[in-house]
C-alpha cells in the first residue's frame, strides 16, 4: 500500500493500530477475568454427588432403610451422610450411662433404646415383641442386623453426625454414643444438604 | 475365570454392592471381579452400578446362582 511506505505516515500509522490493538486486549482479558469468576462461583455453587438422610426416629423399620441407602450411596461412589436428631441418635448408642444426669434425664434414659440391638418397631411394636419377631425374620432371611449396617457405613466412610443440642435436651451424653460418630448442629446439616443431590427426611 | 472372586450368595440388598465397591478398592484397573449372587435384585442392582459408576459389566449369566463379571475400567 501507499501508506505503509510513506516515512511519515507509516510510524504513526503502526502506533494507532498499536493503541487500538491493546486496548482490545484489554477488554478481552477483562471479560475473560470476569467470566472466569463467575465460573468458579457457579461450580461452587453446583450439587456435589452426595446423600443427606435426616434420621428422626429409632425404630428397626426407621434405621434400616436409612443406613442401607447411605451404605447404598457410598457403594455408588457417592458421599453419603446421616444427620441423626431427637429419638434417631438412640440409634448411635452402645450403651446406657445412667451416672451425672438429673432424675428426669435418669428417667428418659431408662425409658430409651440403649444400642442399636434393642430398637422398636413403628408398627406392631407389641411390648417389644414385635421387634424381636422382626430381628429373628431379618436374622433368617440374611438381612444385616442394624449394628451390622452401622459399622458397614462407618467402614464406607458414611459420616454419621449426632445433633449436639437434642442430645442435652433428651439427656443423652457422649459418653453413650459409639465410636465414630461426629457431632453437630443444624449448621453442619445445611451446609451438607444445600449442595446434595438427595435429601431424604426418616 | 476371572482373576479375583467374590461370593455373595445368601447376602441381600445392599450387601452385594457394597462388597463389589469394597472389592473395587482393591482392584486396578483392567483387571477383572466375578460376583456370584442370589439377591432377587442382584442383575438391576449390578447394572445400575456400572452404569453409574462408570466400570464395565461384561458378562451376566442369569440363573440359581446368579454370575457377573465386571472389569475395573476407570
Amino acid at each position: 500500500m501507499v501508506l505503509n511506505s510513506d516515512p511519515v505516515l507509516a510510524p504513526e500509522l503502526e502506533r494507532l493500530i498499536d493503541a487500538r490493538v491493546d486496548a482490545r486486549v484489554a477488554q478481552l482479558q477483562a471479560q475473560v477475568e470476569e467470566l472466569s469468576a463467575e465460573l468458579a462461583e457457579l461450580r461452587s455453587q453446583q450439587p456435589a454427588d452426595r446423600v443427606t438422610i435426616i434420621l428422626t426416629g429409632d425404630e428397626i423399620d426407621r434405621a434400616m432403610p436409612a443406613f442401607i441407602i447411605a451404605l447404598g450411596a457410598a457403594s455408588f461412589g457417592m458421599e453419603a451422610n446421616i444427620f441423626c436428631t431427637l429419638w434417631g441418635i438412640n440409634v448411635l448408642k452402645d450403651k446406657t450411662i445412667y451416672s451425672g444426669k438429673s432424675f428426669i434425664k435418669k428417667a428418659m434414659t431408662w425409658m430409651m433404646p440403649g444400642h442399636p440391638d434393642q430398637l422398636g418397631l413403628t408398627k406392631m411394636h407389641f411390648w417389644g415383641a414385635g421387634a424381636a419377631l422382626m430381628r429373628h425374620m431379618m436374622k433368617k432371611h440374611n438381612v444385616e442386623s442394624i449394628p451390622s449396617l452401622i459399622e458397614q457405613a462407618l467402614e464406607m466412610d458414611v459420616r454419621i453426625i449426632a445433633c449436639q443440642m437434642t442430645m442435652d435436651l433428651m439427656g443423652i451424653s457422649t459418653r453413650e454414643i459409639r465410636p465414630g460418630v461426629e457431632y453437630g448442629g443444624i449448621a453442619t446439616y445445611i451446609e451438607n444438604a444445600s449442595r446434595a443431590k438427595i435429601t431424604l427426611f426418616i | 475365570m476371572s482373576e479375583f472372586q467374590l461370593d455373595c450368595c445368601g447376602l441381600n440388598c445392599p450387601m452385594p454392592i457394597v462388597k463389589i465397591a469394597k472389592a473395587f478398592r482393591d482392584l486396578q484397573i483392567g483387571q477383572t471381579l466375578e460376583v456370584k449372587a442370589t439377591d432377587p435384585a442382584f442383575r438391576a442392582d449390578v447394572e445400575a452400578w456400572v452404569r453409574k459408576t462408570g466400570q464395565q459389566l461384561i458378562r451376566y449369566e442369569e440363573g440359581p446362582v446368579k454370575i457377573a463379571l465386571i472389569q475395573k475400567v476407570k
